[in-house]
């Protein structure tokens, strides 16, 4: 058993290990990027980069590969056990040390990204005031409660249950509500038509309407998603049904156990520990020609009964709250001088925001100290032979 | 027969361009004598705001042709030879006679025939007037719609070319059109000359006027300020007196110091005679010009191996060439107030100077011989890619830039480190390929010695790729953090980049392992090279993310033409190797990982 | 080769668990889940007590607000020293220096017309008119051939008439567009030059030909009253929808028009005494046009609220085998006003938002 670990433990911290998942993951890099040209980004980061395992097709030859989740993974533990640990320790390897270290807060920074970061946008028209941001690619089922003083309440079917309902199924109960939802279907991109009669098969029709799926689009935004949700009361057994549509201009309402309800299918809302209002948006092109030269939103931040006045411009971004608001994009794109432009902002909440910044000066010092002294000595004994 | 068609037609094309460019019914002049240096110069000199950015005309003028003609001359009817500010002025003041000069490159005569055009006397790729074309142009226009609703890469070659040739006779006429106005013409066409700077504002985001824009503002019960109608009114006395070389002559000069002197109170005159200078003097073709006689002393060293004058003057002469090379690389800086690379084609320029800059600090040190002949090659290599970069893209290579790009912080560091790393990347592959075609030919075959000292020279220049690529892909995240919120997406431009900083701590890892020595090390850092130029060249013709450059398919040969060279090297060497290990024992190399196994072994089996 | 193997066997291994632990459930039929978390959100704008159908949800039904720019509302009046009548349908543009009066025809983006005016005679007639061929790939005409066009009164003078459709290369900054038509008053004299220059697809300039002449019949000079184009008439006062033309009179119409290209479609106005039977007969009878079944009054219930002529409403929307009626009854005490648009369906669909903003903005005007 101790000659087992001995060995898997040399087997970890090996050069040649280094060497084979390094290929791999360069390998799957370059994979992913010429799948690219064929699938969306959103597609490709899902299926290469954020995956364990995946199925590669070559013409018609399916190649099965690790993802690189699963590379970096093992390449983070041979970086500690091989690159940290068991490595010689002297000044020769001082700066590559160094190197390692700084090439684990990558990778661990990395990990608190992926695992405890939320990202979206929020979108304003000048004098529009939002506080939340909402998400690009992820959806969730709002279901909502109007109560007495008000105010809304909120239960949120999150995206790994829409994922879900792709495939089949799902019943969803929640605490305080007299009633289950059962999403019956969903559909990652589709668009709402009449329907003059309801077919055998083909989509659910609710109310002369239905919503026909499309090919999912290679732009992950363009695709609409939409669902076919039962509001189901056993008590009653009163089965409602209700089509959801992602761009609807209204959600849909009724009346259960004495009180207004409404269910909607939107973008994941992640709160904002402030209200943004954009006071003003200004563009500046380049003079005679079509290239945007700066563009800034000046907004309005309030929280707490404060409000104070920002400057949200490229390459400046607001940061508040652990928040961060970048001036990402505007439109619409067709504008015309003197219409009504409206602002994007990137939101991101990512507590590991500055750590790949750090990571960079660490490893950027390790390989200077390292190298630095290795050429030192050669063109000193270069001298010396000369 | 064919003749007496030939001289109708001219004379039908003559009449359609006279009213196709509205030119004065009565008084047909034609330009009677070359255009004096003088008048040359002035015109020159004159600043034009264009791609967002000040210039003098004779940059305008100079990638205009180059874009319409595929270099910096035309030939008139008359078989003078125009260089780009006289074409300019012919195509302005006089454009019967600019419809009869050869103005347009078309490559491929096919397109001719599809807008139905006969292609007689002409060669395959050959040069056409304006006067030529004008027959075709309805069909042109049309074909050219059509085929501009094709997304760029699915349009066959053809199909691409009526589609360029259409855009450039299009501006053509756009420039042609220029003083319509003088001539009755609608002033709401040729407002491509935008020389006149506004003249109550300082503010520099205001676009500049062209002649026509000013006098689209006179009407009734309108008039212009007292200096907008001088230079409306010189304007329209410089074209009466067209045909008048003197006159013209003195009036272009009293009209340029107008124009320079309205620049100059906006303080936008700064750097353009800075700019004509740095165009004049060419410092790019002076350098290629040395690293060409460089590459001859790289031949004469091989011919001579123990001439101590060969290598001298050649580490000179590649010397001289790096020194034009950040001469003209520092020159741009200054006139565009940015660092030096922010364009792919200043990657090209910078990439050059880098490696040659490298290889000849390697040569002083070791004096080995092998780092200077390799920068020689790469210089010459290198300023060619420039040239030929330039020619293909047709485009100013000082533009503006967006929003995200226009900052200088990260354009000088993270850009800068990204570049020296691509640098560093070939050069490895090129001494990389030194070794392993040496290796074939048997250079150096009885002084290991020096193919050791080769082979860690390659070491140590992938060492020194590394800290640059690292830091570089590294502070790419960092400032796409900054601007976007997210610091690493798998777009194809970071991905190139992870690819070159995988490839380089995988051969580092390999040769500390034992796994790949010598031969290995340089067939990986050869092969790297291809690794590089997919990152700095491939990605862009991908067409897809944030890096998306555009699409050019003469990069595309290029780039495969190089893709296949460099694996070819990888393989002879491989041969090499093969053959190596054939003819005799294998000598492994110690290092210190394999010694501290074979002790261990030693002390296990003890 | 031994460690090699051993190295392969180990990654393998560790893989293999990795990807087991990665792995997700199989999925059934079913999948239940259980929200325990809720939140309060404070300001929600949702309308609990709407019950909008999914039509109206999704945007298949038309909102019921005009979609296209009213007039614009300032025609600087330092820069224009004429008056004149925007013809229905299209939109004024900031006049320019060049440009005295400047609309785009018809709402469309690609067209323009504009009004010029140039000291003396600008070059010359026919020099102006084969410019203008020229911006259309065309070869030019000679002075005979000008003498030979029509003219039309323009200013209190006469004008000629230049009509010309080809490849457009004339606007700086643009790509050439093919199948583009120029329709133009040019009014050339030794005092000074007009031109009334419409430039767009071929289509829309034909269709707007009409439009373009009676502006510039109702072009004067200050002081003098504009000739007045009509958009007003039958009692009512209306905005007329992209594409709309004036359609057949008939009798029993107080307004009638083709909606859209060619003669397909088409939207009169009734207007009957009282409440003309009821709401449910006249939609029974719609019904019973189509050959669909009558309805009882329950379903008028149903139907879809407007408000039009300040008045409330409702939208009927019935579907036939080819054709379809798409209408708006807004009954009242001493008359009742439908608005009828029939035709097949799915032309009828496209013309829906138009036909709601016609609807909307129909004004009764004071009878003379």
């Amino acid at each position: 058993m101790k000659r087992f670990a001995r060995c898997l433990l040399a087997v970890f911290s090996s050069l040649g290990t280094s060497c084979i998942l390094l290929v791999l993951l360069g390998l799957l890099t370059w994979l992913g990027t010429l799948e690219q040209t064929r699938t969306g980004l959103f597609e490709v980061q899902r299926k290469y980069f954020e995956s364990f395992f995946l199925v590669h097709r070559f013409g018609s030859i399916p190649i099965p590969l690790p993802g690189a989740n699963l590379v970096m993974c093992l390449l983070a533990v041979n970086l500690f056990v091989g690159g940290l640990v068991r490595i010689r320790k002297s000044w020769a390897t001082f700066g590559i040390i160094v190197a390692h270290v700084g090439i684990a807060m990558l990778l661990a920074s990395a990990l608190v990204k992926y695992e405890w970061s939320e990202d979206g946008h929020v979108t304003l028209y000048e004098g529009q005031r939002a506080d939340h941001f909402e998400s690009y690619f992820r959806w969730e089922i709002a279901l909502i409660r109007k109560e007495d003083d008000g105010k809304t309440r909120e239960w949120l079917v999150p995206h790994e249950r829409i994922e879900d309902a792709q495939r089949s199924r799902v019943r969803v109960s929640m605490t305080d509500v007299p009633f289950e939802l059962e999403i019956e279907s969903l559909a990652r991109n589709c668009r709402p038509e009449w329907a003059k009669d309801a077919g055998a098969h083909g989509p659910i029709v609710v109310d002369g309407v239905r919503l026909v799926s499309r090919a999912v689009d290679a732009r992950a935004e363009a695709n609409i998603a939409g669902a076919c949700v039962s509001v189901v009361d056993e008590r009653d057994g009163i089965r409602r049904r209700a089509l959801l549509w992602g761009a609807e201009a209204k959600p849909f309402t009724f009346f259960a156990a004495g009180k207004p309800w409404a269910l909607s299918l939107r973008k994941e809302r992640y709160e904002m520990p402030f209200a943004l209002q954009l006071a003003r948006f200004t563009k500046e092109d380049h003079p005679g020609i079509d290239m945007p030269k700066s563009f800034q939103s000046d907004v309005k931040v309030a929280s707490a009964g404060v409000e104070r006045d920002v400057k949200i411009s490229m390459n400046e971004p607001l940061r508040d709250g652990g928040l961060v608001l970048y001036q990402a994009s505007w439109g619409p794109s067709n504008a015309r001088p003197g219409d009504r432009l409206f602002s994007t902002f990137a939101v991101v909440r990512n507590p590991a925001d500055q750590w790949p910044l750090a990571a960079c000066l660490v490893i950027a010092a390790g390989l200077l100290f390292h190298f630095v002294r290795k050429l030192v000595r050669y063109v000193q004994l270069e001298a010396r032979a000369a | 027969m064919s003749t007496f068609i030939r001289q109708f037609c001219a004379l039908i094309a003559l009449v359609l361009v006279s009213a196709g460019l509205n030119a004065r019914p009565q008084a047909s002049e034609h330009r009677t004598q070359p255009w004096s240096e003088r008048t040359l110069e002035a015109f020159g000199e004159i600043p034009i705001q264009d791609g967002g950015r000040i210039k003098p005309l004779s940059t305008y003028a100079s990638f205009a042709l180059l874009r319409l003609n595929g270099k910096r001359s035309a030939e008139s009817s008359t078989g003078e030879v125009l260089d780009p500010v006289a074409w300019l002025l012919d195509v302005t003041f006089f454009p019967e006679d600019a419809a009869l000069s050869k103005s347009f490159l078309v490559s491929d005569s096919d397109a001719i025939i599809a807008i139905g055009l006969s292609t007689d006397g002409k060669k395959k790729r050959d040069r056409w007037t304006y006067a030529e074309l004008l027959p075709g142009m309805p069909r042109l226009f049309s074909l050219a719609h059509d085929y501009d609703a094709i997304e760029a890469k699915a349009r066959t070659s053809i199909q691409q070319q009526v589609v360029d040739l259409a855009s450039n006779v299009f501006s053509f006429m756009r420039l042609a059109r220029s003083f319509d106005w003088s001539r009755g013409g609608d002033p709401s066409d040729g407002h491509a000359l935008t020389v006149i700077a506004p003249a109550n504002t300082t503010n520099v985001d205001q676009p500049w006027f062209a002649p026509a824009n000013l006098v689209a503002g006179i009407g009734p019960n309108r008039s212009l300020e007292p200096a907008d109608a001088a230079v409306v009114a010189e304007f329209e006395t410089l074209i009466r007196l067209r045909a008048d070389a003197g006159a013209f002559e003195s009036t272009l000069i009293s009209l340029r110091d107008r124009l320079v002197a309205r620049a100059m109170a906006r303080g936008e005159y700064e750097h353009v005679e800075l700019e004509r200078a740095y165009y004049a003097f060419d410092p790019i073709r002076w350098s290629l010009a040395s690293f060409i006689a460089a590459f001859l002393g790289v031949s004469i060293m091989w011919l001579r191996p123990r001439s101590k004058l060969a290598w001298k003057s050649t580490l000179a002469l590649t010397s001289v060439g790096a020194l034009l090379l950040v001469t003209a690389i520092v020159l741009r800086c200054i006139i565009r107030e940015r660092p030096p690379v922010s364009t792919l084609y200043e990657t090209v320029l910078f990439v050059t100077a880098s490696c040659v800059l490298v290889a000849v600090f390697i040569e002083c040190v070791q004096r080995s011989r092998f780092a200077i002949q390799t920068a020689a090659v790469l210089g010459t290599v290198g300023l060619f890619v420039a040239n030929g970069y330039e020619t293909l893209d047709k485009q100013d290579t000082m533009p503006s830039l967006v929003a995200v790009l226009d900052t200088n912080f990260w354009l000088a560091t993270h850009v800068t480190a990204i570049t020296i790393g691509y640098s560093a990347g070939m050069l490895a592959a090129a001494l990389a390929s030194f070794y392993l075609l040496g290796k074939l030919i048997g250079w150096k075959r009885d002084e290991p010695e020096t193919r050791r000292k080769l082979a860690r020279t390659v070491y140590g220049v992938v060492c020194f790729a590394l800290i640059f690529s690292t830091v570089g892909t590294i502070l790419g995240g960092v400032w796409a953090n900054d601007s976007w919120g997210r610091f690493w997406g798998w777009d194809p431009k970071e991905n190139g980049a992870l690819l070159i900083v995988i490839s380089q701590i995988v051969m580092l890892h390999a040769r500390r392992g034992g796994y790949l020595r010598d031969d290995g090390l340089c067939m990986a850092a050869a092969f790297g090279g291809t690794i590089v130029a997919f990152s700095w060249w491939g990605v862009n013709l991908l067409g897809v993310g944030l890096h998306s450059y555009g699409f050019t398919s003469g990069i595309h040969s290029a780039l495969w033409t190089y893709y296949g060279i460099q694996w070819g090297v990888v393989g002879l060497g491989g041969v090499a190797w093969l053959r190596e290990r054939a003819t005799r024992k294998n000598v492994p190399v110690e290092t210190p990982v394999l010694e501290h196994r074979r002790a261990k072994k030693m002390r296990a089996a003890a | 080769m031994n460690e090699w193997m051993r190295h392969c066997a180990g990654l393998g291994i560790a893989g293999a668990s990795v990807f087991a632990f990665g792995c997700a459930n199989r999925s059934e039929n079913v999948v239940t889940s259980k929200i325990e978390t809720s939140r309060i959100v404070e300001n929600s704008k949702i309308d609990f007590s709407a019950q909008p159908s999914h039509a109206e949800r999704f945007g298949l039904v038309a909102s019921t607000r005009p979609t296209h720019d009213p007039h614009a509302p300032d025609a600087d009046d330092s820069k224009s020293q004429f008056t004149w009548n925007t013809p229905g349908g299209w939109s004024e543009l900031p006049s320019s220096s060049m440009r005295v009066a400047n609309f785009r025809p018809a709402g469309d983006e690609r067209a323009e017309c504009y009004l010029t005016m140039l000291a003396g005679e600008a070059g010359g007639l026919t020099a102006n008119i084969n410019r203008w061929r020229s911006q259309l790939s065309l070869g030019g005409v000679s002075a005979a051939d000008v003498e030979q066009l029509p003219r039309v009164d323009f200013f209190g003078r006469k004008a000629v008439v230049v009509e010309a459709t080809g490849t457009w290369t004339g606007m700086s900054g643009g790509d050439s567009k093919s199948a583009w038509a120029l329709l133009a008053l040019a009014l050339v004299e030794p005092g000074g030059s007009v031109f009334l220059k419409m430039t767009g697809p071929k289509n829309t300039v034909a269709s707007q030909r009409e439009a373009f002449l009676a502006l510039a019949a109702s072009f004067g000079a200050p002081g003098q009253p504009a000739a007045k184009v009509d958009d007003t008439a039958g009692g009512f006062a209306f905005e007329l929808p992209n594409a709309w033309r004036r359609g057949p009179p008939k009798n029993s119409r107080a307004l009638s028009f083709w909606a859209g290209e060619g003669e397909v479609v088409e939207c009169y106005v009734t207007v009957l005494g009282g409440t003309a039977g009821g709401e449910l007969a006249n939609v029974n009878r719609w019904r019973t046009q189509l050959g669909i079944a009558s309805v009882d009054e329950a379903a008028i219930g149903v139907l879809d609220p407007f408000t039009m002529l300040g008045r409330p409403a409702h939208v009927v929307e019935l579907v036939g085998e080819t054709s379809a009626i798409f209408g708006v009854t807004c009954m009242g005490e001493d008359k009742s006003v439908f608005v009828k648009m029939t035709g097949p369906v799915e032309l009828v669909r496209k013309q829906r938002s138009a036909m709601l903003a016609f609807a909307s903005s129909l004004k009764e005007t004071p009878t003379r």
